[in-house]
């Protein structure tokens, strides 16, 4: 098989999903390319996009894991856009954004009753554990974990069967901006600052384990020396590149912003 | 490397996880409690095998497969055999940490009991009320057979991910499978209207049903009215009721259970890598 039939597996949310549309902004013309088509175009190759909005790193991750295993000897590069570290997936069919339940002033609403039944999980999670004076390090600790295997896996999968992998966050583990609104709805005061949460990420079990070779941004956190690539860290800028004030997905700006980043970090690690 | 440097990696729930011991409700007088050598220990010694046990009480198919890949991934060189005992279909596992099965919550009449206790896992508290949590989940589960179906698709994936993995880095394996994969008693009480024979059909007609390797899990697809069984529930070692099991309310393989299951996947490594 030649490099001319090998494709592109691109992994990810909403920021990744080749047919997102804006819930806030319903009219709003979503029809650009996203950043794994531009990559193909890019590197000339052929891709294969399973990006789906609302879903977890679990769902994320298992996707590119079976996708992997069966196709493996056609496959060019895989591309992983993680997503938040506290969503979650329930039965592959339930996507559940514990930030969604508990901030009033966004868009995702409570559209189906497994949501009712996990808005207690949501507040738990977010406010009094990732909120919690005491408790807030264990916890942010047990998400960063559960992010750090992800990359571990996917790292070893792709290493096993010779794949070129690039991993990078498309929205980070946990956000110090979004923890400092949740905090501030719920009037109370944000525990730590963002030096002390990137210090917990460096502290996280299986950080050293992670090959950064094939980690775009990694550490991630600025104050680790690392970056997000929708951020204003990676150069992302929040005026011009997202699709409005109330929606901060990429848009088509963005999508070429992201897919110049890979193209940029494939360059250091592959050619 | 020498045959007794090799290693056994079994992963499950309580069925085969080590040191395990039945719950305070379900200790019965003039019956076994635990712990006692498990079959992954039982194997591994037949086998003259370095046992590697990663199974933990509670755990569900997520925990089983992601666990189980991440040692596989990193071991397979020196693994003679992955021996996996699945788990039931409702059981979740959430940031590698707080697991749940909303299945057995659903009962009313439970709660006057409150038999599992804030500390039985933990986590179901974190939900709020675990039962209105559980119906509230369950409902959406249950709602149709269609969902329910994606349950089991959910459960073949995992399978056939871990299948795969091991087929790919040629590791042998044998599978079964634990607890009844459905828990459709309990879920008759959320939804009455569910139909049983269109949630097999409908489990038999996905395209993941034929990617299973027959050969390799035992009973496959363990559920009566296909032809199959798991290691314990159909299986002739375990007939009647409650017979090698802790008692007669806890279902759970005894001393001479695990024995018995350690023979199972003894006899299919023979038959099938010797």
């Amino acid at each position: 098989m030649t490099k001319k039939d090998k494709y592109i597996l691109a992994v990810g949310d909403s920021f990744t999903d080749r047919d997102f549309k804006s819930v806030e902004y319903p009219d709003y013309d979503c029809s650009y390319k996203k950043w794994p088509e531009l990559l193909a175009n890019r590197l000339q190759t052929n891709v294969i996009n399973l990006g789906r909005c609302g879903v977890d790193n679990d769902y994320i991750l298992n996707s590119a894991y079976d996708h992997i295993l069966d196709n493996h000897e056609k496959i060019e590069l895989v591309v992983v856009g993680m997503t938040e570290g506290w969503r979650f997936t329930v039965y592959n069919s339930f996507l559940i954004n514990p930030i969604a339940l508990v901030k009033e002033n966004i868009s995702i609403r409570k559209w189906h009753d497994y949501e009712n039944a996990v808005e207690p999980l949501s507040k738990f999670i977010m406010v009094d554990r990732l909120l919690s004076p005491t408790d807030w390090a264990r916890y942010a600790q047990t998400m960063f974990s559960h992010f750090i295997s992800h990359i571990i896996r996917i790292q070893k999968l792709c290493k096993t069967f010779g794949l070129k992998l690039i991993v990078t966050p498309l929205l980070g583990p946990i956000s110090y901006g979004a923890m400092w609104n949740i905090a501030k709805d719920y009037g109370i005061t944000i525990p730590y600052d963002s030096r002390q949460l990137a210090q917990e990420f460096s502290k996280t079990v299986g950080f050293y384990d992670v090959d950064p070779a094939t980690v775009l941004g990694w550490p991630f956190y600025p104050h680790l020396g690392g970056h997000f690539l929708t951020e204003g860290s990676g150069g992302f800028d929040f005026a011009t590149m997202k699709v409005g004030p109330n929606d901060g997905h990429p848009n088509k700006l963005g999508h070429e912003h992201i897919a110049n980043g890979i193209y940029n970090f494939y360059g250091k690690a592959y050619l | 490397m020498s045959k007794s440097s090799k290693e056994l990696f079994a992963c499950g729930c309580s069925f085969s996880a080590k040191n395990w011991v039945i719950t305070d409700q379900n200790k019965m007088d003039g019956y076994e409690t635990g712990p006692h050598p498990m079959w992954p220990e039982i194997l591994a010694n037949k086998l003259n095998l370095k046992e590697v046990n990663q199974a933990c009480p509670g755990m569900g198919n997520d925990y089983i497969l992601g666990t189980s890949m991440k040692y596989i991934l990193d071991n397979h060189e020196n693994i003679e055999l992955v021996a996996i005992q699945w788990s039931q279909l409702t059981r979740m596992w959430i940031y590698d940490m707080n697991f749940f099965n909303p299945s057995v919550w659903l009962n009313e009449k439970d709660r006057k009991y409150d038999r599992w206790g804030p500390d039985f896992v933990g986590f179901p508290y974190i939900f709020g009320d675990p039962w209105t949590a559980s119906k509230a989940c369950m409902r959406d589960v249950t709602k149709d057979s269609y969902s329910v179906v994606q349950l089991f698709k959910k459960y073949m994936r995992e399978i056939y991910t871990l299948q795969k993995l091991c087929d790919e880095l040629n590791v042998k394996y044998i599978f079964g499978q634990g607890f009844p994969a459905h828990e459709f008693y309990n879920w008759i009480k959320v939804n009455p209207d569910l139909d049983w024979y269109a949630i097999i059909k409908g489990f038999i007609a996905q395209p993941e049903f034929d990617t299973i390797n027959k050969e390799k899990f035992m009973g496959w697809p363990c559920i009566p009215e296909l032809g199959g069984y798991t290691m314990t529930t159909g299986h002739p070692d375990f007939d009647p009721w409650p017979k090698n099991r802790m008692n007669p309310i806890d279902s759970h393989p005894n001393a001479k259970g695990q024995h018995l299951l350690a023979d199972q996947f003894h006899k299919k490594y023979l038959e099938l890598y010797t």
